[in-house]
């Protein structure tokens, strides 16, 4: 379906319609989610609430944008608002990767199934989960800026255009800002590597 | 080009956005300064790690959790036939019940019916008076 289809259908609150954007935009709605808390609950939660708001809101979207970087804004404020409200109730704890985790990512040949496809000794498998887990340890200590650039650009993999404009950034900034960010992440893993 | 600058650029090198010259810089300096060229390895690896990061899936359900939750703030108002599928359907039960007893009803009238026509009247036997 065409992505103006798609929202004039949305905008007349057709149910169908909107199963299909959910479907379309679940998976990458929740991994930023998940990527920003580093909480699977919370990351549940919170991806519910983006397309919650998203529902409520389509109203309001005018096609300045993709479809998916307006999907991508709402997320981002929603992370930005539910840090602050665990900062406040100093409840937040960022795990890393727990075994639930990479059980579930593991089902069905899973995504860990396929980043570890190309290990084929134990203890290089066994590498590679320490690997991943120091990453999802070192990007959730990241501050949150930073955070949000890598894992838009360097886990997502979107372009510099639109990761400019879901922060509101300009396309300069969000590239010094990254590379910062790339950086830092380097000099933390080098004991990894 | 010094060692700083050169790593300065190590994003702009590695996506070939810088221009044509300073990417000839930074090669020539590579080139010639191996602890320069081993950061770049790390930088590089590290990219690639983070590419490589599974995703992870989706909640099983996901879309039938967010539908209710938007029946449910809507008050029923959106995703009901969604809610039928959650609960049992007491009106269809109930019409189905209604339906079943109106036939046996029905049934039970025609059965009982001709028992409850009266018996076809005898003719009156006329008495004979005594001549």
């Amino acid at each position: 379906m065409r992505e103006s289809r798609l929202v004039s259908r949305l905008q007349e609150r057709d149910e169908a319609a909107f199963r299909e954007m959910v479907r379309t935009y679940g998976q990458r709605v929740y991994n930023l989610v998940f990527r920003m808390l580093g909480n699977r609950e919370e990351a549940e939660d919170l991806a519910q609430e983006v397309f919650v708001t998203v529902f409520k809101s389509i109203d309001g979207f005018r096609g300045d944008s993709k479809l998916s970087t307006w999907i991508y804004r709402i997320a981002v404020n929603h992370c930005k608002n539910r840090h602050k409200y665990l900062a406040r109730r100093m409840v937040h704890a960022r795990a890393p990767l727990d075994a639930a985790d990479r059980d579930a990512a593991g089902r069905d040949g899973g995504p860990t199934m396929a980043l570890q496809a190309q290990i084929s000794q134990p203890d290089k498998l066994l590498e590679g989960l320490q690997l991943e887990e120091a990453l999802q340890r070192e990007i959730a200590a990241l501050d949150e800026e930073q955070r949000l650039l890598i894992v838009l650009r360097d886990v997502q993999g979107l372009s510099y255009q639109e990761i400019a404009s879901i922060t509101a950034l300009p396309e300069g900034t969000v590239k010094s800002r990254l590379h910062r960010a790339r950086m830092t992440l380097k000099d933390r893993l080098q004991k990894f590597m | 080009m010094d060692h700083e600058a050169v790593q300065e650029r190590f994003s702009d090198y590695l996506e070939s956005e810088l221009p044509p010259e300073e990417q000839a810089e930074v090669a020539a300096h590579l080139e010639s300064c191996e602890a320069c060229r081993n950061e770049l390895l790390a930088f590089r690896q590290t990219l690639r790690s983070l590419a490589q990061l599974p995703p992870i899936p989706a909640p099983e359900g996901f879309v039938g959790k967010v539908q209710q939750r938007i029946n449910k703030r809507s008050r029923g108002r959106f995703f009901r036939a969604e809610r039928l599928f959650f609960r049992v359907p007491f009106e269809w039960i109930s019409f189905v019940i209604i339906i079943l007893m109106l036939a046996l009803y029905i049934l039970l009238m025609q059965e009982v019916r001709p028992l409850a026509t009266p018996p076809p009247k005898k003719a009156p036997v006329e008495k004979k008076l005594p001549r």
